[in-house]
């Protein structure tokens, strides 16, 4: 089985390390790459229980060198350009792979400036979902324009993945200019300027920009006709869209809800429903293994 | 006639020699001092804008000429090729090529262990201290060639003037 995601995730891995994940790759689909020092090499699987990577029958010995090694593979021998990535909790790898760190870290001025010591670190392996938003597109796009979308679910539910997937089918199908405010690069994950993500070919990115600020650039410099953006969680996340609402531009964006109710109980959200910035939400709802996900209109506002 | 000529031959291969070894370890000087500056022009590049590493070598390499602009684009490209080694290994390989003071040696293959490995800020700190330090090896060394350098055109005239003799 050739795992080409599992391939470009191990890419910044040692040799020996690389080729014995590559081996125990060819067995089954992981999620995750695992590496800890002094305790080996783990994948973990899609159920999210992690697999012991062996050599020989024994343990694939892994030292806090290797780590550092991983590190510098990773971000090319420049972790100058890295370090503000990390804040964002992660340092993104091409393909879309994301690389989380542990270990003694260096704090200035309250923020993580980098790693005096590694003692684990997780590779996480992007795999793109695509088609995931093929129920919901025509819903979303109505007539002339798409009505503007609040995809709405608990954590861990795929908003992200249902954001790119439904950019990448409007910009496709549609033909529509999309500016992307990227900020935490979950959703494109541009590397050296290419989306790693499949987001469409009429889509502008912008990448690691705080949001709202990334939404009015955005809006002022790439004039597009539909704005998107992950996880709104602040007020000026609000203002900015509603700013971009009023000048006529669809908008797109995810948040933390299990539904309208929910999202209506909460004063930062309340908020957004009564200034009536989005007409519709796309609700995404797990049964067992299973996603679906249904769009409801919300209702007029004035 | 042929003694004179045989004469001529001694003395001009004598003090030769004797500058010879004076230019190389002035060139060794020079190297070290180009470095130095080159360190310090990627202490300023990192202070700007953060440019990747392999960036700030290829400034470096630029900036400098001979044995040290060599340095720098080899360890450039060697990045470039991600050989999957770390920079610290290439860094210590390619600098044997320098032929730097024992000292000298220790301190510059520091930079390698320093670059690219943390922010921005640590690794200016790191290079200032590095290059610093090589600075001061930098000022001992060219007294002590002055000297050495006086010496040995004076050893290698009085050995001249002693085969001559013996030859004439």
């Amino acid at each position: 089985m050739n795992d080409t995601a599992l391939e470009q995730a191990a890419a910044c891995l040692p040799r020996e390390l690389r080729l014995a994940a590559l081996a125990k790759g060819e067995r089954g689909r992981y999620e995750e790459i695992r590496l800890r020092a002094g305790r080996g090499m783990f994948l973990t699987g899609a159920d999210g229980r992690e697999e012991q990577v062996l050599l020989g029958g024994e343990v694939l010995p892994v030292s806090a060198d290797d780590l550092s090694l991983v590190v510098e593979l990773a971000t090319r021998a420049s972790f100058q350009n890295a370090a503000e990535k990390l804040k964002s909790g992660f340092l993104p790898l091409k393909g879309g792979h994301r690389l989380g760190l542990c270990g003694t870290v260096t704090v200035r001025e309250g923020s993580i400036t980098g790693f005096r010591e590694l003692s684990s670190l997780a590779i996480r392996i992007a795999r793109p979902v695509q088609g995931f938003a093929e129920p919901v597109v025509a819903q979303v796009y109505q007539g002339e324009r798409p009505g503007s979308t609040l995809i709405l679910s608990p954590p861990g539910y795929g908003k992200t993945t249902l954001l790119r997937d439904l950019i990448r089918l409007i910009s496709l199908r549609y033909h529509l200019r999309i500016g992307l405010a990227d900020e935490r690069g979950e959703v494109a994950a541009l590397w050296k300027g290419v989306p790693q993500m499949d987001v469409g070919p009429t889509t502008d990115v912008l990448d690691g920009c705080p949001k709202a600020q990334g939404l009015m650039q955005l809006l002022r410099g790439m004039g597009p006709q539909l704005l998107a953006a992950d996880e709104i969680t602040a007020p000026e996340d609000v203002a900015a869209l509603s700013s971009a609402a009023n000048c006529g531009v669809a908008l797109l964006a995810t948040a933390h809800a299990a539904g309208v109710e929910e999202l209506g109980q909460r004063p930062l959200y309340r908020e957004l429903l009564e200034q009536g910035i989005f007409q519709q939400v796309c609700i995404l709802r797990r049964e067992g293994q299973r996603r679906s996900c249904t769009v409801e209109a919300l209702p007029c506002k004035g | 006639m042929q003694r004179l000529i045989g004469g001529g031959l001694v003395v001009l291969a004598c003090v030769g020699g004797a500058l010879h070894l004076t230019w190389q370890r002035r060139e060794g000087l020079r190297t070290l001092e180009q470095l130095i500056a080159a360190l310090l022009l990627m202490e300023r590049e990192l202070g700007r804008g953060e440019p990747d590493t392999e960036t700030l070598l290829a400034m470096a390499a630029q900036s400098a000429t001979g044995p040290a602009s060599r340095f720098f684009r080899n360890v450039g490209e060697a990045l470039n090729r991600n050989a999957e080694r770390p920079l610290a290994a290439l860094w210590r390989e390619e600098g044997e090529a320098l032929a730097l003071p024992p000292a000298a040696k220790a301190a510059f293959d520091a930079v390698g262990q320093i670059l690219g490995r943390y922010d921005a800020q640590e690794q200016r700190k790191g290079l200032h201290a590095v290059a610093q330090t090589l600075q001061e090896i930098f000022q001992s060394a060219k007294e002590e060639e002055k000297q050495t350098s006086r010496l040995t055109l004076a050893l290698g005239s009085c050995g001249a003037v002693f085969l001559l003799v013996l030859l004439l």
